[in-house]
This record gives structure tokens, sequence and C-alpha cells, in this order.
């Protein structure tokens, strides 16, 4: 299991994580989603031992990471950039983790770059931001250590390549229970990928949930009342914790929390003539829940 | 065990760095294979060529080879230099973003990373320079046969064994300064968060230690007596790669070329080398600090690298205090290269100037701009605080401070001879307690008077006139008589003249305390009281003369000549008569036993007042040195007796060049002159003072040109009687008669004022010129 207890990392007077607590169990494909500069690298560095804590504590398998030489092998981190593996060639990358990974497989490496078809013996350099990125993510995969840290993985993949790598992590959880930590702001990634996802603004966890149950407790109502004279508030809905409220002419679009039942419940007292209950996609819980944090889009507007 | 040891994580990092700087590797590895090789092998070509017949072909083709010698040597300072770029190399999470997170991930503790680092660098900078240095080994070795078989000057000095030894010596000493360079650039890069600051830190630290050292001390040293820059300035061999190497040459080449030369009693305390055996104490010593101060600068790197964390790559400074460290120094060398009483606002304006310059590149703009004037007004007015300070109290106290006798283990003393025209200088080393009972009364004495008797002399100054000796050189005895050019009125010209001496104790718990000062007459008088008669004394002057005619006594070959011609000088006139040493290898170390012997029967008062009979290479036979003296007549030297003939000689022989002249004659009543020392007022070592009342003369005459010495013994039977008991080297308490006689000074001593006063009371009408010319150097 992977812990942040009170995690706080500070950078000068930039507060990246302000006492954070998360856990990630074992075997989770678990996304961390969350605006620019939430935090989402950084824990992700944490993580990976790079970064020490101001404060708090961080936990692999309940051993602290930092200048932890076998916490650290148990996990691979995977960042946006490719540009240090550039002097290499691949088989020169695989040789280099080789030595550090002593679980590093062979054979799993053959078959993932057999796939994938890239070539060995050329310079990094000289590979498409698509291939290199494919070149670490087989690397990554290939050292088989316990916990896979992925920053915005998918950038520069194809579609096609995005489906193959996701299979080749998908197929790795599968059979030696990885989990895989992913921080992308590509939310359709992570709906996909992950069963549970954290959202973090300005340091802070703002939900930290199974994706599913995410999909269900957050709808997108579309209601009219039969006291059209009276103007609803949020305040007429005391029961329902409200992200977004908004008139026009006679009808409310409310984004709310609650399941079905609760929500229906709640407009009852209220006599809707109309209650079209939508799920929210996890994109537009993201946008949403960060709304009311006071992160939105209409600044511009 | 080291099968595992390379199997290792931090080993496998070490095989990264290599791996991933493999071209640069390549470029250092040529370098150095270049470097000293090529030096090495064209050295002994020229070598060998030079051996060979005058006309042959091999040595016109190879007899000037040094164009490739350089080329070596260039390659060698390239390869040297990449020692900070390895650093660099080496160290590449410390300032390359991208690679943070991928070296920071590797499943190795930060201590493991950071000597990897290290070990992965220092291997792809100091590999190569062993091969090469063995490269040499072999080049060496298998060429200097065939120089020997060519070559004779190495056949009979049997050199190689030398050459084999300064190769060992300077190699080692370079690979220790390269591991040293390279830990500066480890540590450079762990202060640092982008390249140019790490390039820009590395250049000023290497460069500024050593610089600042210099300037302080030659700033301090310039100010505060007692401190001597020539023994100070070794211990920037201490201070960086530089200043090592400079120290490493220096303490080799002066060794090798100057030593021979010289007798035992010159030591070369500027590269603290202590005797013949003294180079590898010295050496090991050396080397030992620099291995101590590397692993000193690669622990202190590696803790800084510890405290420091991942995401500080790209700040300039991640530990501002190594910037102001740098900043400092720069404002430190400044304001000692300039004189800040003569230009002390275009100086400030100037380090200003550099301090703003500095500031802007380390903050990327102009960001809290009134910080950084804060700043630097603090950093000049402490730096010119503490320089106060420092020289107000005499380096705190420290150069004031005398040991006592009871903690010293030993002190040595150099100091020049005063009544040698040639400076020869002795370096004694006395331990018994009694000796160093009265040293320690000696230098405590200095420092309490010696500032009053310069003020005393000054005063003195300014009711005498005075002349120097080399007045008596002037082409005429009746010239220059109008002419002041010799003295000034101005007392900031005050001509005083000192001898100079240093005092090293050495103290019973191992340390050192090293003054250096300038001696008066007087002072050097009573250091003289000291040691003449002392066994160590007369030890060096046997060494001396030893060494001194034996080099004389050699053929180019190196070997020594059946006979040795010595020229031995007369005091007087400094005509020379050549005298023929027999077996010249036994008897001149027989001459230096029986001079040895008579320096060490010597009293204080014969040092003082016997008459010089002869220098051997400038070396003084005094008329005590009775041993030395017989040993001389036996190889054929006659003394010349008649003191009054060898007074008139002198003055008549500047006559050789113009017609004829009288020459003056002047005697100086006890009262009307000074010498410039206090204690001893008849004094043959120095500048004599003379009133400028124009009635000081007791008695004034001239002896005529045309008449012979018979004559004058007849005529002037006073007369010759004072000259017949003139002194030339006379050193005494008294204050008696000063005779001059051609522009030449002589004392009469005390004993003897009768004949002057019988002299004086002569009838003036027998003088032969009533209104007489007065000797040059006699100034009225």
């Amino acid at each position: 299991m992977m812990q942040l207890k009170n995690t706080v990392k500070q950078f000068e007077d930039f507060k990246a994580l302000d006492g954070v607590n998360l856990e990630i169990p074992k075997g989770t494909a678990f996304g961390l989603l969350g605006s620019n500069g939430a935090g989402k690298s950084t824990i992700l560095r944490l993580f990976s031992g790079i970064y020490k804590p101001e404060a708090g504590e961080v936990l692999i398998d309940e051993e602290s990471v930092y200048d932890n030489i076998h916490a650290k092998q148990k996990v691979f981190f995977i960042n946006d950039e490719t540009v240090q593996f550039s002097n290499f060639t691949l088989i020169q990358l695989k040789d280099f983790y080789k030595q550090f990974y002593p679980a590093f497989s062979e054979e799993i490496f053959a078959k993932l770059e057999n796939a994938i078809q890239l070539p060995m013996h050329k310079k990094i350099s000289t590979f498409s931001k698509g291939m290199k990125r494919q070149a670490i993510v087989i690397i990554g995969i290939s050292c088989c250590t316990p916990y896979l840290l992925l920053d915005e993985a998918f950038d520069g993949l194809d579609p096609t390549m995005r489906i193959i790598v996701k299979r080749m992590l998908v197929d790795a959880m599968c059979e030696r229970e990885l989990t895989v930590v992913i921080s992308s702001h590509n939310l359709k990634e992570i709906n996909e990928m992950c069963d549970t996802a954290a959202l973090l603004h300005q340091g802070k966890i703002v939900f930290n949930r199974e994706i599913d149950s995410l999909k269900g407790t957050v709808h997108k109502i579309q209601t009219a009342f039969k006291d059209k004279e009276h103007v609803f508030t949020p305040e007429d809905f005391p029961d329902l914790e409200i992200l977004h409220f908004e008139k026009t002419q006679s009808i409310y679009h409310i984004i709310a929390k609650g399941t079905e039942a609760e929500i229906e419940q709640a407009l009852a007292p209220h006599e809707p003539v109309l209650a079209d209950l939508i799920p929210l996609s996890l994109e537009e819980v993201f946008i949403y829940e960060l709304e009311v944090l006071g992160y939105d889009s209409q600044v511009f507007a | 065990m080291t099968a595992k040891f390379l199997h290792n994580y931090p080993a496998r990092n070490a095989r990264r760095i290599m791996l991933q700087s493999r071209k640069f590797f390549i470029v250092t590895c040529v370098l150095e294979l270049l470097g000293i090789p090529m030096m090495i092998f064209f050295s002994m070509l020229h070598e060998y060529a030079e051996g060979l017949e005058q006309y042959s072909s091999f040595r016109n083709s190879f007899g000037n080879v040094w164009q490739y010698e350089l080329i070596g040597g260039f390659c060698l300072g390239i390869a040297v230099l990449m020692g900070m770029f390895c650093g660099i190399r080496a160290y590449e999470e410390e300032w390359n973003k991208s690679h943070v997170d991928m070296l920071y991930a590797l499943p190795l503790s930060g201590k493991q990373r950071f000597f990897s680092d290290y070990a992965g660098g220092l291997i792809m900078y100091l590999l190569p320079y062993i091969a090469a240095v063995l490269i040499g080994w072999i080049i060496l070795l298998i060429m200097s046969p065939i120089v020997l078989s060519v070559n004779e000057v190495y056949r009979v000095n049997d050199t190689f064994s030398e050459i084999y030894k300064y190769y060992f010596l300077l190699t080692l000493g370079l690979g220790v300064l390269m591991w040293m360079y390279f830990s500066i650039s480890a540590l450079a890069a762990s202060c640092c968060g982008t390249l140019f600051e790490n390039i820009y830190t590395n250049l000023l630290l290497n460069l500024l230690i050593p610089g600042t050292f210099a300037a302080v001390l030659s700033y301090i040293i310039n100010e505060v007596d007692g401190l001597d820059f020539e023994y100070s300035w070794q211990f920037i061999g201490y201070t960086s790669p530089i200043g090592g190497l400079i120290y490493l040459f220096y303490l080799i080449s002066e060794f090798d070329s100057d030593f021979s030369y010289h007798s035992n009693s010159i030591r070369y305390i500027s590269a603290g080398i202590r005797g013949e055996s003294g180079l590898i104490p010295a050496y090991l010593r050396w080397i030992f600090v620099i291995i101590l101060l590397t692993i000193a600068i690669t622990v202190l790197a590696w803790r800084l690298y510890e405290h420091r964390k991942a995401e500080q790559v790209g700040k300039t400074f991640v530990y501002t205090w190594i910037y102001h460290v740098i900043l400092t120094a720069v404002m430190v060398c400044i304001l000692c290269l300039f004189d800040l009483d003569e230009t002390a606002v275009p100086v400030l304006i100037f380090s200003a100037i550099v301090y703003f310059i500095m500031d802007v590149i380390r903050k990327r703009g102009f960001r809290a701009f009134w910080k950084s004037v804060i700043a630097y007004i603090a950093t000049v007015s402490i730096t010119l605080a503490t320089f106060y300070i420092t020289i107000r109290t005499d380096c705190f106290g420290r150069t004031k401070y005398v040991p006592p006798a009871m903690t010293v283990s030993s002190a040595e003393i150099i100091f020049d001879d005063a009544i040698s025209d040639d400076y020869l200088t002795f370096d004694l080393i006395y331990s018994d307690k009694d000796t160093l009972s009265k040293l320690e009364d000696f230098h405590k004495d200095y420092i309490q008077n010696h500032d009053s008797r310069v003020e005393e002399i000054k005063n003195i100054r300014k009711e005498y006139h005075y002349t120097r000796d080399y007045d008596v050189f002037s082409s005429n005895a009746f010239d220059d008589y109008y002419s002041d050019d010799y003295y000034q009125d101005d007392e900031e010209y005050v001509y005083i003249n000192y001898s100079s001496f240093t005092i090293t104790y050495h103290t019973l718990i191992g340390t050192s305390i090293h003054r250096s000062y300038s001696l008066l007459n007087d002072e050097f008088l009573d250091l003289m009281q000291i040691c003449s008669g002392t066994d160590l004394y007369a030890e060096a002057w046997g060494s001396l003369i030893n060494r001194r005619l034996e080099r004389n006594a050699k053929n180019e070959k190196d070997q020594f000549v059946s006979v040795m011609k010595l020229s031995v000088t007369y005091p007087f006139t400094y005509l020379t008569t050549d005298i023929n040493i027999p077996d010249p290898k036994t008897n001149i170390s027989v001459l230096a036993q029986a001079y040895q012997e008579d320096m060490k029967n010597m009293t204080f008062e014969q040092y003082c007042k016997d008459e010089i009979i002869c220098w051997l290479d400038e070396i003084p036979v005094f008329a005590s040195n009775a041993q030395t003296l017989n040993l001389l007549g036996q190889w054929g030297f006659s003394q010349t007796n008649d003191m009054a003939q060898n007074i008139i000689n002198q003055a008549r022989q500047y006559d050789t060049y113009n017609s004829k002249t009288n020459a003056g004659i002047a005697i100086y009543a006890p009262e009307d002159y000074r010498t410039n020392a206090q204690k001893y007022p008849s004094n043959s070592l120095d500048d004599i003072y003379f009133k400028k009342n124009d009635s000081h003369f007791a008695y004034l005459d001239a002896i005529p040109a045309d008449m012979t010495i018979p004559e004058i013994k007849n005529k002037l039977p006073e007369l010759y009687e004072v000259l017949n008991h003139a002194k030339r080297h006379y050193i005494s308490t008294e204050n008696c008669y000063l005779l001059s006689v051609g522009g030449e000074y002589y004392f009469i001593p005390e004993e003897d004022s009768t004949l002057v006063e019988k002299l004086i009371a002569r009838d003036r009408t027998l003088m032969i010129f009533p209104d007489p010319p007065i000797p040059s150097g006699t100034k009225a």
C-alpha cells in the first residue's frame, strides 16, 4: 500500500501539498486528477523518493520511501519528459534499468518490444515523441516493480498506441497485482483505466473515491416546479449539496451531489412538474467540483 | 569481494556515468596520453641529440624539439582542466532538470548516489592520467640507457636517479592536486543548481582562494612588521590546486637548481624545505595536508549534497553562502590590490560595479536591489574594518608574541652577514636552552626598541649629513666635492642600512612561529654576540668555504682538477692575486676545517676589530684567522702588512684614469661624526654621518701626488704613523677619530688617539697644503 500521512511539501513560499492524507491499496489503478499546480506530480515524486516531504510521512508498504533503497526498488516512476534518455538506445536503457531493478523481466520486455516493434539500436533521441513514451513505458513495465507511477503517461501516443499501452498496463495489473498511479489531465483515460481517483486542488484532496461510485453520486438535474411565481434559490433545498445552480426561464439546471432517490426526495416538497436526472461524467464532476472551489472557467467569460 | 562491489548499485551508477560520458572520456584519454608521454619522449630525444657529436644530422634534426614538448604540456594542461567538466558530468542531477527524476528515482540512497557519482567522475578523470604516467615511466626507463650511452653529463652526475625521483614526485603531486581539483568541482556542483553557476563557481573557487590569500598576505605584510611574504606564501600551496601546482614546481625546481650552489646555511624556507634531506619531508608534509584537505572538501561536498533537495535544481546558488564567500573574496581582492589611501573613490566605485554585476548575474535581474546596496556596504565595511583592526592590533598581537625559551624546542635563525659584500646568508638552528634564552631576549628587545631606534636615527639625520659607502668609488678623490647627489635632506628619504633577519621557533607542541625583520647595525651586532663563537656559526662558515671553493675546483665534467687556481682579493685595492692549491679535493676540506676552527676560536671582540686580510670568494679572512692564513701562505699568498702603504695606494688607485692628483686627508673629531648605529658609534659596517658644520674637521691636509711612500714616511712621520694605525674594519663602542683618505674611511682606535692628537698639534705651518681640498665623500 502507498500512503501519504499528513504530508506537507513546500517549494520555498509555495505549499504544493498541505497536510495530505492518501492511501492507495495494492492492485488498484489510481487516478490523480487536479488543476495545474494542484500537486499531482509532487505526489508521484514523493512516492518515488525524489522529493523529501517537509512534514508527514510517505510510505510504501509501511516503509518511508525517501532515501530508502528497499522501498525505492518497489517503485518505477515515468515522468512527463523523455529528454533524459536521449543518449541511450533502447537496449542500453534496458541494460541500465536492469542493473537497478532485480525483478526486471527480459521475457516481458521482449514480449512488449515485439508487440510495439521499436528500433532497439537507434538512439532514443531519434524517436518520435510517442515512440519515446512507448519505450519508457515498456521499460517501466518490464522492471516488474509492484508500483508504477505514470505522470501524463499517455501524452503523445496515438489512439491505437494508447489502447496498446493501456492493455499492457491492464495485463500487468491482472498478472502480478501491479498498482498503477496515473496522473493525467485526460479524464477520459482516468475514467477508462482507473478504479479509484482523487481530485486535488491547491495542495489538498477534494475527494478520493471509487470512480464508479463517483459517477452515481453527482447528478445534473433539469427541473421545473409547480409554483412558477416563486423564484427558487439553493437555500430552498437544504438537504442537497448543490455544486451548480442556474435558472433559464422556468427551468432550473442544478448540479448536486447525492443519489437519485436522495435528490428526488429533496425536490419533492416543492412539487416538481419535471425532474430529469442525468449522472455526470468524470470530466463534468471535475469541472463542477473545482468550480465550487473557485477554479472556474467562467472567470474568462 | 571485488565482483560483489562491481555488481552493487553504486558501482553500477559509476559505470553509468562513464558510459554516458564516453565521448568525453575518450577526449580526456587522448589528451592525457598525448600529454605526459609526449613530453617525456621528446625531452629524452632532445637529451639524446644533445649528447651526440656536434655536427650529427640527428642532432640537427632533434636537438631542438621543444615545440613537441610544448604541445605535450599543452595537452596535459587541457587534460588537467577537464577535471571541472568531469565533476559537472558526474553530478548531472545537480544542474540538469531533465535528469533529476531519472537519477533521484533510482534505488540508491543519497550517500550512494553522491559517492558513486564521485567515483565515476574521478575514475573518468584520473584513469587516463595514471595510464599516461605509467607510459611515461616506460619511455623513461627504455630511453634513459640510450641517453646515458651518449650524454656524458648524465653519466657523470648520475642525474637519472634524480630525474626518476622528480618524475615520481611531480606526477604523484599532480595526481593528488587533480584529485583536489575534482573534489572542488564536486563541491561547486553541490552548491549550485545551474550549469553556468557550476562553471563560474568552479573557476572562481580555484582562482579566488589563492588570489585572495596572496592579496591579503601582501597587504598585511606591507602594513605589519614581522611577517614574511617569502615564508608565508608557502601556505598558498594548500589553498587550491593552482596554488599547489605553484608550490610543487617551486619546491622541486628550486631545490633542484639552486641547492647545489649554496651552503647548508642557505635554506629554502619559502618552500618549507629544511636542509639537503629536507625535500622529501617537506613534500610529504605538503602532500599529506593536501590529501587531508581534499578529503575535507569531499566530505563538505557530500554534506551539502545530502542536505540539498531535488527541487533545487535550477536555482543559481542552492547555498547562498558560497556566493557570498566568493563575492566577499572578490571584494577583498579588489580592496587589497589597490592603495586605498590614494585611490579610495575609484576603488570603491570599481568594487561596487563588480559587486552589482555579480549580483545581477545571481538574481538574473534586479530583484530587491536595495538589499544588494545594503549588502555591498556591509561587505566593504566589514572587510575594511577587519583590515583596520588586524593591522592596528598587529594581527591581534600575534606578530609581537615571542614564545618563552622553555616552550621552544629549536629556533632557526637566518640572517645576512653585514660585513660581507656578497650578502652571505646564514641559517643556524639552535636548540640549546642558553642560546634560546638569549634569542628570546634579543627578539623581545627588538620588538620593544626597534621603532624608537629607527626614530633616533631619523633625528640624527636632521643634524648630520651622511655618505654612503659607494661614494668612495667616485673616480677621483677631489671629484663630487660639491655634489649633493648622495644625500637627501628630506626626512622621508632617509636611507638606513638594514640587514635581513628571520627567526622560526619550533615549539615543543609542534607548532612554528616565523618572523622576519630588518636589523639595524646595532641589532645585527647584538645578534652576532649571540652567534659568534658558537659551533653552528663556525660550521656554517666552514661549510660555506668548502662548497664555494669546491664549485670552482671542478671541471665541466664535474671532476676535481689537479691544481686549483684561487683568486684572493686584497681588501684595500680590491686587486687580486692568484694562489695555487694542490690536490683541491683534499686541501679544500683542510682549508675549510682550518677556517672553521679559526671562526670558532674568534671572539666577538676580534670579529669587530680584527682587520680583514683578504677575501676568498667573498669570504673574509681576519687577521686572527691564523690557521687559514698559514695555509694560504703555504700556497703562495703574501700579506701586505704596511697599513699606511695600503691606504695611500688605495687613495691613488682612483687616479689611474686621471692625471695624478693629491689625495685629500680629513680627520674628524670623535664628536663630529656618528654612524647610524647608536651602540657602536665607530662602525665600519655602514653609512657615516657628518655634522653639517663646516668647521668640524680636526685636521685637513693632502698627500702630494708626486711624493713616494718613503718620502711620505720621512717627511710626514706623524701622518704616516696615524695611517699605520688606521683600521678599515673596525666596530667599537668608543667614539674615536675618523680618518678619510681619498674618500675612503678608516678608524683610528681609541687607544691610538694620541697619535692623531700629536699630528694635529703639529705646527700648521708644516702642513703641505694650508688650504687643502676636502676628499670626496667627506661632505661638509
